[in-house]
Formats: structure tokens, C-alpha cells, sequence
């Protein structure tokens, strides 16, 4: 083999003390030959993003790289002078990161973004600097270059802000480009097209791409080689398919079977009556004030739905799509438009704020972020017995049925007098669940609940509501915009995009012959479907 | 929509300034007495006649909405009316004094600003370390002292002991400069006014500098600066400090409003001829017109600096849109 591009020897990464470890990354090596793709795999905490930012030398303050070398092209970046290794970045070797939105100066217009970057390494004129850059953008399949480059990162969508940060990184044609969870915060058909490019690109060019992942789908469709980390050590690495195909590590095995796959195992639900049925829902939001006209747009238009004990609906759909304003209509935090949503019967939606509070218990949600949504001033034992006592439960009661139900999660009881800071995500997402079954719901409301947490963690919580779903015999409203998730824990599933559902059926229907072009297309863009894991 | 939106405005500070003139006319009258006492005091042979006839001939006799009834429509022609004591009208007096407290107010603000941003700078260079610890320790002491005490202790060492600056004033009594000569007298007497109005707001910008390029430093752009090759000292000068200076232009556009009434303590300490010494003579003198022309000249001139901030912010921040 020739010698690589990257070869990371013994890398080790200190943490600044107080850290949970006193190591992020314990004696490391790994390669990134050229012209090819390795992808470090692993959850978070794993060590994968401080091995890729020790190699751009962008380390953390108090984050430093104590012992190995990094050879790049043979010159050791951990022994070079700052001033040389600077000069390094952008110009050999670029980044691209997670949240595009976050990564572009929100002040500064496009054009100048980019050419900042070529002029800090090339002695151009702006002018010429510019007319690069918009002939970067259009490379990246990027339409109106002329408008984008006078255009803010806020006025673009995550797809046009990544291909930004994209041409970006390749402004000076670099050897190494480092994609850290490029595509983490984009919505599915976003998400296939970026890798796409990457991968066009780094063909095009014949360069060395590392992308880290927490996903093995990712991995299988894109990567030459693969590396697995777990708490600062690689566990193992090979070629993609040797890893994929017979992996030697059992958390390997476990991770790879953590993947959601895409393949229903749940039947339909019997038909039995509904208990909640919701009709021509609509909800439009305003903007403006006492002097502008307001702009309407139509979050959730004409929607409707059933939803009966027992059964899971997993409501699909991107960014934008309505899910989520659907989601808080149906337990009336918003009020809708047009429209019923019928409780056994009772129209809540335009029912009055004093007949509705003795409903409310009856419908309970679980949110997205459990970093957020719970009080972190609050101990775990006040969060979930607040319901409780708010609708006239004596404390001791509500007490001793907030130990059941933690242990029913999954929780020791005796964490109820802690923080939430002192939690895990997964555990914080359990905490949100017991909260919400204190009130002894007939309806749960999981509104991307799973898509905060890693791929294992992700595995467990999903079964977790599945146990939970047939032990209480509830009714599931199942919010996400990702599809494996969805043929896992649904019965039936919709199809949601721009406030109008495009499909509905029966999960297994769906999967094996989607009608809707769009379901189509989000189905298509599942990573690893090119390659089974 | 721009046009728009500023038309909404202004017809907005026109009812401000309605509520202003109502409010004000009719608060002032709930303290008790009037110019009419006050000058018979002074004259020292109060008999009744005297303030009869002091009363009658400003109008005080009548009954209070026929008085209101009077001032409104005056103001509603743009006529503010006339000072009781000094005879003269109150926009012309108002418009002789403003320009010295928007002078004063100008060089305080561009002092503090500039100073505090610095500083700000240097302190969230290193979070913690002694250079740190020196700008917090200095704001609070800027913070702490109170603005009276301050503007004495000013005048006593740099104006009695040292002797370098003129004390009091605006300008040297009777020295008659022309030109540049005058602009210079000028500058020498504002130095202590405008520093010890500064000062509170330098160690204000201080501390909002500080926390806010501290978070910014940790926000993803910065990072991609960094991976860009960018120099450090361009990563906080384009980068960092850009984003930090969005907060920073709500709070000057809030110190203007603050300062734009004339700040009645250092303008008296001083001698300014200001808005802040007009309001405390006026109210010494139940000058109630000269007082009332204060509030609304200076309630107009907060609508518009606060109109002149939001503008600011949505040029200064493209994510803002006015409206």
C-alpha cells in the first residue's frame, strides 16, 4: 500500500480536569490512505470528533493532544509551529461540521464567507476571489450563485448552507477534507444528496475524505474503510464490508443491530373503535402587527386521522412538514383553525379552557429534546409528581407511584431526589416518559423522541414505548422524520409534507409499495440501502 | 415595508407624545404650590393682591381644563409657550440649551463605547486571568460610585489640585475665542462633565463586551474561521467581536434615550448649560411651561433614537427584518 495521506500513530487526547474521564482518546492509530473514504463510527463520547479536530489542530481549550503523532504527508502537525500549522488549515486540509446553520457566520454575506478563506491563503483581488467562489457554488449544484453570494446563511436552507460550507472547505483544494456528522442535522432527502456530493467529489478530485458518524447506514453507503470507537479507543477497524460483514467486536454486532432497518415487523392494528379521531384539522399561522399585514402560512392543512387503543400512527415527515404543530393541536397547546379532534366523542379543539383541564391528563406528550424539557431546577421527584398533585393526588401517593413508574422505565427509584443534569439522555427521555404515565394517559403524544440520543441508546428507548404502549393498552401519536424509526414502532404510518398528508396506511403497505413520488423519494433516501447491513 | 414601518412609528411617538403632554400637564399640577408663591417669596412683601394678580396674569386663575384646553392647542400649533420667570419662549430657550446637552451626551457616548468595547476586548481575551480580573474589578468601581461624588472628586483633583481642566461651564467666561480656539476651550470643558457621565456606561459596555465575545467564541462559526486558517486576530476582529457588537447597539441606542433628558446631577456639578441645568432651575422656579416643554421635546427625541436603534439593529444584524 502506498504510504497514506493521514497516519495517526498512539494518538492520545487529555481531558481538563473535572472532565467524567481523564482521557478523550487513549492511544489511537489509524490511517487515511488517498483517494479514498474512511469513516470513524461511534456514539457520543466516543473520542471520533476530538481525534478529527486534533488532526485540524482545533482543539478545545483545555483539550490537548499529550502524546502520538499525526503525520500528515509525513510532517508531524502535533510538533509543527501554530503559524505553519494555521497556514495548514484551509489551505491542505478543511472541515465541514454538523449544524450548517451554527457553522456560518450569521452576519457576514456568503460571497464574503468564501472569499475570506481563498484571500487568507492566496494573494487575489476580491473581485477574482469572488467570481471563484460562485464558480465553487455552482460546482456544487448550487442554482442563482449571483443572489446566494449576496444572500445570508439565515436566507438559505440546511441543504444550500452545507453545500456552502462545502465549497467552502474545497475553495483551495485541499488533500483532506473532515466531515464531522455532516448530514446529522439535515432532513432525510437533504441528508442522501450531501453525501452524494461528498461522495462525486471526493472522486472528482481524488482526495482523502474522513466522515465521522454515528450512523451505520452512512458508513455502509459510503465508506472505503471503517473505524469503530467506543470511550476514546478504536475497537476495531477493516475495509467497510469486512467490518459490515463480519464484524469481530460484539459492540460492533450491537451497534449494527441498533440500526433501525426499515422493514415493519408490526401488523396493522385491529379495527376497533377510535378514541381519538381528528377531522379536517387546520392551522395557520400569522405574522405582522397593528400597522403590516401579516403573511399566512398554512402549517397543517385539512388533515384528519383516527387513532384507536393500542395502536401506534407514526406521523412522517421533513422539516416544515406540519408534524409537529399537528402534534400540539391534537393536545391543544395550539389552538386550530378549522376542524375537530374528537376524545371519545368530546371535541377538544374548541372546547373551553375549564372543561378542557379534566381532559387534559387523558392525552400526554413526550418532547424531542431531553436536554430542555425538563425543569433542571426541579429534582426528577417533583418533575413527575407534579401532575399527579396538581389534579388533587395526596403526595404520598403520587410518591410511591413515581417509584413504580420509574422502575417501570427502567430507573432505580432512588434517583428522585437528583437533578436532570445528572442524567444521561436516554435516562432524561425516561424521566420524560414516567412524567407523562403519572397521569395515567389514554393517548401519548411522542414527538421526535428518539432523535436526540445515540443509535443504542435510540434502540432501547423505542422499545421501552413499544412495552409501554401494550402494557397501558395507549394510544400512540409517534412524530418523526425518520423512517426506520417509524416501520419500527407503528402500525400505520402518514405521510406529511407541507401541512398535507400525501400517504396513509398500514406501515408494511407503505414500505413495500409507497404510492406518493415523495414517499418514494424519502424511502430511497434511507442511508445503507444501497449496501444491506 | 421599510417606509411603512417607520411611518407606523412615527404616528406611534405622535400619541406618546399626546400622553406625555396629558400626563405631565395635569401630574405637575398635584404638587403643591405655584410660580406665583415662589416669586412673591422671593420678593419678600407677599400680601394676597400681589398673587392675584401674578396668577390672573398667567392664566392660573382659570379653571384647570380651560387651562389644558389653552396649552394643548398652543402645542398642537408647535407653540410650547412662554417662561414664566425668564419672559421668553420656551422652544427658543429649550433649543438654546439642547445642543449643549446633545454635545455632551455625544462625547459620554463615544467615550464609553469606545473605551468599554476595548476593554471588554482585552478581558475576554483570557477569561480569568489577571487582565481579566482587572477590568471587572475597575467596572464595578465604576458601577459603585455614585455619579455626584464622582464629578466632585473630578473637579478636585484634575481641575483644583492638578489645575489642568476648567471646572465649570461650557465655554471661558468672557475669553470671547473665535474658530478653532473655541472649539479647543470647548473640548477642555467637556472632559470632566462627559467623563464622569461615561464612566458608568464604559464599565457597562466593559461587561457586556466581555460576556458576549466569551459566548461567541464558542459558537460553531468560529470554529469554521479557525479551520478556515483564518489568523486569531482576524477570527475575533471579523468573527467574533462582529456578533459580539449586536447587543451593544440596543444598549447605546438605550443610553442614548437615558442621556438625551440631560443628566440633572453632572450638569449642575458642572454648570453645564444643558437640558439637566434648565429642568432643575424650572423646577426650582415652578417654571411649570419650561417644564413641560422639557418632557415633550424630550419624549420626541427617545421615539426617534429609538427608532434610529431599530434601524441600526436590522442593518447591523441581517436576520432582523424591521417590522
Amino acid at each position: 500500500m502506498a504510504e497514506p495521506l493521514v497516519s495517526i500513530r498512539d494518538l492520545t487526547v487529555s481531558l481538563p480536569q473535572g472532565a467524567d474521564r481523564p482521557l478523550a482518546v487513549e492511544t489511537v492509530s489509524l490511517d487515511v490512505g488517498r483517494n479514498e473514504i474512511v469513516c470513524i463510527v461511534g456514539e457520543s463520547g466516543s473520542g471520533k470528533s476530538v481525534t478529527a479536530h486534533a488532526i485540524m489542530g482545533l482543539l478545545p481549550r483545555g483539550v490537548t493532544a499529550t502524546g502520538g503523532q499525526i503525520l500528515f504527508g509525513g510532517a508531524d502537525l502535533l510538533r509543527e509551529a501554530p503559524e505553519a500549522l494555521r497556514k495548514r488549515r484551509g489551505r491542505d486540509m478543511a472541515m465541514i461540521f454538523q449544524d450548517p446553520m451554527a457553522a456560518l457566520n450569521p452576519v457576514v454575506c456568503i460571497g464574503k464567507q468564501v472569499t475570506e478563506q481563498i484571500r487568507t491563503h492566496r494573494a487575489i483581488s476580491e473581485h477574482q476571489a469572488l467570481n471563484q467562489a460562485g464558480e465553487l457554488l455552482g460546482q456544487m449544484g448550487l442554482k442563482d450563485v449571483a443572489g446566494l453570494l449576496k444572500a445570508y446563511p439565515h436566507q438559505l436552507s440546511g441543504g444550500q448552507r452545507q453545500r456552502v460550507m462545502i465549497a467552502m472547505a474545497l475553495s483551495l483544494s485541499p488533500q483532506l477534507l473532515i466531515a464531522d456528522e455532516p448530514t446529522t442535522a439535515l432532513d432525510v432527502t437533504t441528508q442522501a444528496q450531501i453525501l452524494k456530493l461528498i461522495e462525486r467529489i471526493q472522486a472528482e478530485r481524488e482526495m482523502s475524505v474522513l466522515l465521522i458518524t454515528h450512523d451505520f447506514g452512512v458508513v455502509a453507503d459510503m465508506a472505503d474503510r471503517v473505524a469503530v470507537m467506543r470511550h476514546g479507543h478504536i475497537l476495531e477497524s477493516g475495509t467497510t464490508s469486512a467490518v459490515l460483514g463480519n464484524p469481530s467486536h460484539s459492540y460492533t454486532r450491537a451497534l449494527i443491530a441498533a440500526v433501525p432497518h426499515g422493514e415493519s415487523a408490526l401488523p396493522p392494528s385491529p379495527g376497533v373503535r377510535p378514541l381519538v379521531e381528528v377531522r379536517g384539522l387546520t392551522k395557520r399561522f400569522r405574522r405582522g402587527g397593528l400597522f403590516s399585514r401579516g403573511a399566512v402560512t398554512t402549517a397543517v392543512d385539512d388533515v384528519s386521522l383516527t387513532l384507536s387503543r393500542g395502536e401506534t400512527l407514526g406521523i412522517v415527515g421533513e422539516s416544515g412538514s406540519g408534524k409537529s404543530t399537528l402534534a400540539r393541536c391534537v393536545i391543544r397547546l395550539l389552538d386550530p383553525d378549522a376542524g375537530e379532534v374528537l376524545l371519545d366523542g368530546a371535541d377538544i379543539a374548541h372546547m373551553k379552557a375549564g372543561r378542557l383541564r379534566p381532559l387534559r391528563r387523558r392525552i400526554q406528550m413526550v418532547f424531542q429534546d431531553p436536554f430542555s424539557s425538563l425543569n433542571p431546577r426541579q429534582t426528577v421527584g417533583d418533575i413527575i409528581t407534579a401532575g399527579p398533585r396538581i389534579y388533587g393526588e395526596a403526595p404520598k401517593q403520587a410518591h410511591s407511584r413515581a417509584a413504580e413508574m420509574l422502575e417501570l422505565v427502567g430507573l432505580n427509584p432512588q434517583v428522585m431526589d437528583r437533578l436532570p443534569h445528572e442524567f444521561s439522555g436516554g435516562q432524561r427521555q425516561r424521566i420524560g416518559l414516567a412524567r407523562a404515565l403519572m397521569l395515567k394517559p389514554d393517548v401519548l403524544i411522542a414527538d421526535e423522541p428518539v432523535s436526540a440520543l445515540d443509535v443504542t441508546v435510540q434502540a432501547q428507548v423505542l422499545k421501552l414505548l413499544d412495552d409501554v404502549r401494550m402494557q397501558m393498552n395507549l394510544a400512540m401519536l409517534f412524530i418523526t422524520h425518520d423512517m426506520r424509526v417509524a416501520a419500527q414502532v407503528c402500525h400505520r404510518v402518514m405521510v406529511m409534507r407541507h401541512g398535507k398528508v400525501v400517504e396513509s396506511g398500514p406501515t408494511r403497505d407503505i414500505f413495500a409499495a409507497p404510492s406518493d413520488d415523495y414517499t418514494k423519494a424519502l424511502l430511497a433516501a434511507i442511508p445503507g440501502r444501497r449496501q444491506a447491513i | 415595508m421599510k417606509l411603512r414601518y417607520i411611518a407606523a412609528r412615527l404616528i406611534k411617538t405622535v400619541l406618546v407624545a399626546i400622553a406625555v403632554v396629558v400626563l405631565s400637564f395635569f401630574l405637575i399640577r398635584l404638587a403643591p404650590g405655584d410660580v406665583a408663591t415662589v416669586m412673591a417669596g422671593q420678593s419678600g412683601f407677599a400680601d394676597e393682591a400681589f398673587i392675584k394678580n401674578l396668577r390672573a396674569e398667567y392664566g392660573l386663575d382659570q379653571p384647570l381644563p380651560v387651562q389644558f384646553w389653552k396649552y394643548a392647542s398652543a402645542v398642537a400649533q408647535g407653540d410650547l409657550g412662554t417662561s414664566y420667570v425668564r419672559r421668553q419662549k420656551v422652544t427658543a430657550i429649550i433649543l438654546e440649551r439642547l445642543p449643549n446637552t446633545l454635545l455632551l451626551d455625544a462625547f459620554a457616548l463615544v467615550v464609553a463605547a469606545a473605551g468599554g468595547i476595548w476593554l471588554g476586548m482585552v478581558a475576554a481575551r483570557k477569561p480569568g486571568s489577571a487582565g481579566d480580573s482587572a477590568v471587572t474589578v475597575l467596572s464595578m468601581l465604576f458601577y459603585a460610585v455614585p455619579q455626584f461624588w464622582l464629578g466632585m472628586m473630578m473637579v478636585l483633583v484634575f481641575a483644583v489640585w492638578l489645575a489642568w481642566l476648567p471646572p465649570f461651564g461650557i465655554e471661558t467666561m468672557g475669553a470671547e475665542y473665535t474658530g478653532l480656539a473655541r472649539l479647543g476651550d470647548i473640548a477642555q470643558h467637556i472632559i470632566l462633565p462627559g467623563m464622569t457621565l461615561a464612566l458608568y456606561f464604559l464599565a457597562s459596555y466593559a461587561r457586556l463586551t466581555r460576556t458576549a465575545m466569551i459566548e461567541m467564541a464558542d459558537q460553531d462559526f468560529v470554529k469554521t474561521a479557525r479551520a478556515k486558517g483564518i489568523s486569531e486576530r482576524q477570527v475575533a476582529r471579523r468573527h467574533i467581536l462582529r456578533n459580539a457588537l449586536l447587543p451593544l447597539v440596543t444598549y447605546a441606542g438605550l443610553q442614548a434615550s437615558i442621556l438625551v433628558g440631560g443628566s440633572v446631577l453632572v450638569e449642575n456639578v458642572f454648570s453645564w448649560p444643558g437640558i439637566g441645568t434648565l429642568a432643575y432651575e424650572a423646577v426650582k422656579a415652578r417654571d411649570n411651561p419650561v417644564l413641560l416643554g422639557i418632557f415633550i421635546v424630550t419624549a420626541l427625541l427617545v421615539s426617534l433614537f429609538n427608532l434610529i436603534t431599530d434601524i441600526a439593529y436590522s442593518v447591523a444584524d441581517p436576520r432582523v427584518e424591521l417590522g
